[in-house]
Formats: C-alpha cells, sequence, structure tokens
C-alpha cells in the first residue's frame, strides 16, 4: 500500500446500515504524485472515468494565452489560441518560441533587427471596462554589456490593431501603458536594470509620467528567470491612473517567478509578493475619444537582441 | 488554459497531497450512479491565505452533476447541477478563515434555483487547518440536502481518524460542526439530466482551494 497521496475515492454501493463497515477501510491510499494534473489521474474505486478538470475563467480573469497550442518558431500572426480573445495575435518581428534554456517554456519571442517589433491581441470585451490588469512576465537576450540608446520595452494597452505601439520610430495609434524609459540599461550578472515609467503615446509623441522606479530584466546569461511584467490601468476624466510592477528588490539574486507566485498577484487588486516591487502610480492623461479607444493588448521591444514574453494575462476590476 | 487542478503538497501538513483549485470544475463520473436514494459527499480542504476580502461572490460548490461536459460554473452554462454552493458576496478573512454561508441549489443552463434559504449557520474555510464538508443528497419530492461542516468555533485539524468517523454516521456528530436541517430543491433528472457525476466547483484563481480527501458513499 502506498502512502497517502491523492484526492479520495469510491462509490460506497451499500445501504444506510452497512456505512460503518467502510470506515476502516483504507480508501484515499492511491498513488497520485505531487505536481501532477488532475486531469485524467483514474486512482480510487466506483468511478465510472477518470478525473476531468474543467478549467473556469475567474469572474475577473478575462482573458489569457499560454502559448502552449503554438509550433516553436512561427510567426505569432494569426495564431489564436487562448480564450478571452476577439481575433488571433498581430506581430512584428515576433515568432512563437520555446526559451532556449528550458524547451518547456512556450514564449512570443521578439527578435529585430530594424528597430521595431512587437506583438498585440485585441480583447473580446473591446473596450468594456474600468480598471484593467495586463501581465505577462519577461526574460531577455544577454549582450554582455549595458544597453544604451534609450532601449525600449513596453507593455499596455492600445486602440485597435493597425497601428500598435511597436517601436519609437513608427506611428501608434494610441497606447498607455509601462515602458521603459532610461538612457542606459545597467548591466548585472543576470539581470538588467532599467527606469520603468507610465507612458501614454499617440502619433510618434510619447508622453511619460516622469517618475520612474527601477525594474529588473533577467537575461540569458544566467540561469532561467523570468519577471513579472505588469501594468494595472483604471480609466479617469480626464486622467488614467497607471500602476505597474516587476521584479526588484535589494539583492542581486533572484529567483524564477513561478505560476503560483504570480496568480497572487495578477487577481488580487491590492496584490504585492515576494520578489516584485511596485513600480510606481502615476495619473496620466488620456483622451480616448480624440486618440481612440483602448481596447487591444499590447508588448513591445524595440532591440536587437531577444526578448522572450512568457504567458499572455488580462484581468479587469470593473 | 493556463491555469487548473493541480495535485499539490498541502502546505504545512506533511505526508498529505492535494488537488490544487484554481477556478475549475473538477468532475468524475460514477458507475452506479442511478443505485442511490441519498448520496453523501464528503470532502476536506482548506484555502490558501488569500486577499482581505474576495470578491465576486466566489463560488465553492459540492454535488453532482449530469454528465462531464458542462459541469457547474458560476459564469458559463451548466448541463444539470444539484448540490450547495457558497453564498457571500465577499468573504472577510476573519484571523486565519474565511467565513461563507451557504446555499443549496440547482442549475440547468444558465438558471440557478436556489433554496429558500441559506443553512442557518455560518461556515468557514481555514487556512492552515483541513476542515471537513459533506453534502448528503436525497431524492425525493423536491430534493433534500443536507450539509455538515465547521461552525465558528471549531479550531482544530480535522483528522484523518475524524474524517472516518463522520463519514461513516448516518448522522455526523462532532464538537462545534453542524450537521444542518435539510433545504429542498425540486430537482427534474427526467428533464434536465441524470446526476451521475461527483463535482467540486471553485470560482477563483486567488486564494486557490486545496481538497485532500473526497468520497462517495450510498447513505439509502
Amino acid at each position: 500500500m502506498k502512502p497517502t497521496f491523492g484526492i479520495g475515492r469510491a462509490l460506497l454501493n451499500a445501504p444506510a446500515t452497512a456505512i460503518a463497515p467502510y470506515a476502516g477501510n483504507p480508501f484515499d491510499l492511491f498513488g497520485y504524485s505531487a505536481g501532477d494534473a488532475v486531469e485524467g489521474l483514474a486512482g480510487g474505486e466506483g468511478w465510472l472515468t477518470d478525473w476531468v478538470a474543467n478549467d473556469v475563467p475567474d469572474t475577473r480573469f478575462l482573458a489569457e494565452d499560454d502559448l502552449s497550442s503554438y509550433t516553436n518558431g512561427t510567426s505569432m500572426s494569426g495564431l489564436s489560441g487562448g480564450s478571452g480573445w476577439s481575433g488571433g495575435w498581430s506581430q512584428m518581428e515576433a515568432t512563437k518560441q520555446a526559451d532556449a534554456g528550458a524547451p518547456t517554456i512556450d514564449v512570443i519571442q521578439i527578435d529585430t533587427a530594424f528597430g521595431l517589433g512587437a506583438a498585440w491581441r485585441k480583447l473580446a470585451i473591446g473596450t468594456d471596462w474600468t480598471r484593467i490588469r495586463l501581465i505577462s512576465r519577461i526574460r531577455c537576450e544577454d549582450t554582455g554589456g549595458a544597453i544604451g540608446s534609450t532601449p525600449r520595452i513596453a507593455i499596455g494597452i492600445c486602440s485597435g490593431t493597425t497601428n500598435p505601439y511597436q517601436g519609437d520610430t513608427d506611428f501608434t495609434d494610441h497606447f498607455v501603458g509601462l515602458c521603459a524609459n532610461d538612457a542606459t540599461w545597467s548591466r548585472f550578472s543576470d539581470r538588467y536594470n532599467a527606469d520603468m515609467d507610465g507612458l501614454v503615446r499617440v502619433g510618434t509623441t510619447n508622453t511619460f509620467a516622469g517618475s520612474t522606479g527601477v525594474g529588473w530584466i533577467p537575461h540569458t546569461g544566467t540561469s532561467v528567470r523570468y519577471a513579472p511584467f505588469l501594468v494595472d490601468i483604471t480609466k479617469g476624466s480626464p486622467n488614467f491612473t497607471v500602476f505597474a510592477c516587476v521584479s526588484a528588490g535589494a539583492t542581486s539574486s533572484f529567483g524564477d517567478v513561478s505560476l503560483a507566485d504570480m496568480t497572487p498577484i495578477a487577481a488580487n487588486p491590492e496584490a504585492t509578493f515576494s520578489g516584485a516591487a511596485l513600480l510606481g502610480s502615476w495619473s496620466m492623461a488620456v483622451d480616448e475619444a480624440t486618440n481612440g479607444y483602448l481596447d487591444t493588448f499590447n508588448i513591445m521591444w524595440a532591440q536587437s537582441n531577444y526578448c522572450n514574453f512568457r504567458w499572455a494575462w488580462v484581468f479587469r476590476f470593473k | 488554459m493556463s491555469v487548473y487542478s493541480q495535485h499539490q503538497i498541502v502546505t504545512g501538513v506533511s505526508a498529505t497531497s492535494a488537488a490544487r483549485l484554481y477556478c475549475a470544475s473538477l468532475v468524475r463520473q460514477l458507475n452506479k450512479a442511478n443505485t442511490w436514494t441519498t448520496l453523501r459527499i464528503a470532502t476536506r480542504l482548506n484555502v490558501q491565505n488569500g486577499p482581505a476580502n474576495m470578491y465576486d461572490t466566489p463560488y465553492f460548490a459540492l454535488g453532482l452533476c449530469s454528465g462531464q461536459a458542462l459541469p457547474m460554473s458560476r459564469q458559463g452554462n451548466t448541463d444539470h447541477f444539484v448540490g450547495v454552493r457558497t453564498n457571500t458576496g465577499t468573504p472577510a478573512e476573519v484571523s486565519t478563515r474565511y467565513n461563507f454561508t451557504f446555499r443549496a441549489l440547482k442549475k440547468v443552463s444558465a438558471t440557478e434555483t436556489l433554496a429558500a434559504s441559506d443553512y442557518t449557520a455560518t461556515g468557514s474555510f481555514h487556512q492552515t487547518l483541513r476542515w471537513p464538508f459533506f453534502v448528503d443528497i436525497t431524492r425525493a419530492s423536491p430534493y433534500s440536502l443536507k450539509v455538515f461542516y465547521p461552525g465558528a468555533s471549531f479550531a482544530v485539524d480535522y483528522s484523518d481518524s475524524d474524517f472516518d468517523t463522520d463519514f461513516a454516521a448516518a448522522t455526523p456528530s462532532r464538537t462545534n460542526c453542524v450537521y444542518s436541517a435539510a433545504r429542498t430543491v425540486s430537482v427534474d433528472e427526467g428533464a434536465n439530466g441524470t446526476l451521475d457525476t461527483v463535482n467540486i466547483y471553485w470560482s477563483l484563481l486567488y486564494p486557490y482551494i486545496d481538497l485532500d480527501r473526497l468520497r462517495v458513499a450510498v447513505l439509502a
């Protein structure tokens, strides 16, 4: 008999008077292993089928794509996995890949030679949100040194799918989110440090909130680590409130951000968690009526080394 | 989808593992679905240390559904579910527990039909202590549902032997636990589908619920 592992079993097909004899039976002693998905587990007796785990969206879990259904090396254009989206992905220099150091990790890899790179996907709810949270996790290629020329990485929401934020040299209809705004990213043994700021972009004009916090971007020069890259946007009139969270801390050592780490911060409107920091909260003027209504998830990376974006999650706090 | 039920070690409880539910509706079909008049579904669970207040009337539901295709869910369609669910809008964290009221119900397609009133006693899910939650369903006209769960003063881990004892009792009785009076719901299995599948549902991503025991018994 195996030790106590597993959710239990058994239909006791017996009349009421026969309940007691079952009390001594080892109903729950069968060998599921910790970490298994419950789906398909088949232990126990009295069942006609294996376990089936139906995913049911959280009331606030608006859209997701874990990228697992795509073939490595394919363009993100038109890929349409996940749920909560209107149509598939669009992209500029973005492909589905597996992380080079961890083949089971599915990512959107943006690798651009000419300074424009992005992936974007419209939300099924369109503009029906008051407060929205956009989430990914990031890890970029290690160049071996600092990165200059004001590198950009961004996550946010843009208006429509025609002109998202793909880089500073390209026209953007309307974008609101979090963006690196630092002339040079400092390199450390396990990451880059970059000042992050709230951004409203219309056309080719960036309007930053002007108050930055340091975000950590893990690189490939060390073990596989992904850091949260999160922006939370609340509609106001005339100002939107933007707050952001990325990995940051007092030491140079930090671990990968797991699903278990990520879910509390993803679903909790007052989220904080170990290993990450609230970068800032900014009040920024946004005019959707003039510049376009914000309805499309948008990630951007406009550098010659590549960046991996792991997951696309969107929560709505109405 | 990137969130689903996984089998995990229950935090703080050695040598015990559990189904960890993140926004998931777990189902498994019974092999003798129609040979009962009264069926008991017994679980033991605890909840993650989560936010100060949960949100959006989180559903923990335990009962039977018809088939495995469309089980209980808060927002989506359900083929046919009969059981008990939590019925508190924003359950507050009180010390290391979340307090809930419970309500018997059926759900057919998108329509919930609730029993006339909640079960009288407030119950709780604890963050570190594993506590029981049983549902007894009796086929009658209307269907009758009773629940067994800890009351406000319960403060100990519900051990394997506790589970064994109460599971085997036609009328579970334990200090500071409640075996409720029945609530009734009109059910038409002929029209809406035979209730042949155990269904455990939790509607939130955060906090999760760890469920480490599940048994089913025919009481009559």
